[in-house]
């Protein structure tokens, strides 16, 4: 049995790693309560630029301009994939990085069978440090993307990704991240973000008898150009938006659950310290009355 | 007529207005009550809104595109300075 100062010892070392848990559970719940304030602020421009964005695309369809666009036109074989996956750089996030990993290498193998080539673009250490462990070669990587992330920064990645694809050296796009989809869910999830999915988008309909007939400055085909490539930065901005949010409430949530064990295991340690103190005690009582009576015989 | 005015991180004016003078990118247009649906890329300069009480309220708009549809104006700049 442990003596008591073994125990002692160890409670003090529980109590400490209680105390950094707790503190990291505070720090997570002040960037979630950030995070979600800039993943709200953002909604906006994106659903109103996704909007317009699907109605140019119905507006052009009948004309054959929106499809023909380098952004909308699948590729005649598609041979070339890219998976962009968006993992964080640091742990003690519970299933986090793992979940968005597992999926990556479904999907990684399934491309596989199809005889793709795959180009792999990863976001945070902790996929760059497993796909260097499980011998997967990654095509660039990218470190310096956290809660601070500015729009200009990941618009500088979407838009490598359209010149990728627009010059025909990748024939489609995979986004793996994990989706926020309230406080109290969110899962990993794959979105195929190039080429432009026309049909799956219609968000809001553009009933047949009403169809506006639009004024362009400059003309229509300059105007999808210029939106498309900035639909794409506000998509991949939002992601990682999306995916910031769910890290912290992960994070949050581990935390939450690493101070609760830490709490019991105090609690059952004491319980221990108490017994062997009390056996120490008891112990020392017996020999000191053992010693009296043996000086009195 | 309904305006709204945002960036990738953030709304900056959303409400009822009177007029929206915008910097098109072919020069200034004005736009008032049931404009015809219209979108054009914006150039720099300045976004001037009229409110209902005919108090003016003027940003610094650089980049972007706008649309007016269904009397609903939305500026989506991507850099605003109010």
């Amino acid at each position: 049995m442990a003596t008591v100062r073994e125990i002692r010892n160890q409670i003090g070392s529980v109590q400490n790693i209680k105390k950094i848990t707790e503190t990291m559970e505070k720090i997570s719940t002040a960037k979630v309560k950030k995070n979600t304030k800039r993943l709200a602020s953002s909604r906006e421009y994106y659903h109103s630029l996704i909007g317009l964005m699907d109605h140019l695309i119905q507006y052009f369809k009948d004309d054959g301009l929106a499809t023909d666009h380098p952004l909308i036109k699948s590729h005649d074989s598609i041979a070339n994939s890219l998976i962009l996956v968006i993992t964080s750089n640091r742990g003690l996030c519970g299933g986090y990085n793992n979940n968005v990993l597992q999926l990556t290498k479904k999907l990684y193998s399934t491309l596989k069978e199809e005889e793709k080539a795959i180009k792999l673009f990863t976001i945070g250490k902790k996929g760059i440090s497993y796909f260097q462990f499980n011998k997967i070669p990654t095509d660039q990587t990218f470190t310096d993307i956290d809660d601070h992330v500015d729009f200009d920064r990941m618009a500088s990645i979407a838009d490598q990704l359209s010149d990728l694809y627009s010059t025909e050296k990748v024939d489609e796009v995979y986004l793996v991240y994990t989706k926020y989809l309230s406080g109290g869910q969110q899962r990993p999830a794959v979105e195929k973000i190039l080429p432009f999915d026309v049909e799956t988008n219609e968000t809001e309909e553009l009933s047949e008898d009403y169809r506006p007939i639009y004024l362009f400055e400059p003309a229509g085909h300059e105007v999808l150009d210029r939106i498309l490539p900035v639909a794409l930065r506000i998509k991949v901005f939002n992601t990682i938006l999306q995916t910031n949010l769910s890290e912290q409430i992960a994070r949050k949530i581990a935390m939450k659950q690493a101070s609760d064990s830490a709490g019991d295991m105090i609690k059952d340690l004491s319980l221990l310290y108490n017994r062997a103190r009390q056996n120490k005690i008891t112990k020392e009582l017996i020999e000191i009355m053992g010693a009296a009576k043996a000086l009195h015989s | 007529m309904t305006c709204k005015l945002v960036t990738p991180d953030q709304l900056f004016f959303e409400g009822e207005v009177q007029a929206v003078t915008l910097p098109a990118y072919l020069g200034e247009i004005g736009i008032l009550e049931n404009h015809a649906p219209l979108v054009t890329l914006l150039s720099k300069g300045k976004l001037l809104l009229t409110l209902k009480d005919n108090s003016p309220k003027v940003y610094t708009v650089e980049g972007g595109i706008a649309e007016v549809r269904n009397n609903l104006v939305s500026i989506l700049a991507d850099h605003v300075e109010a």
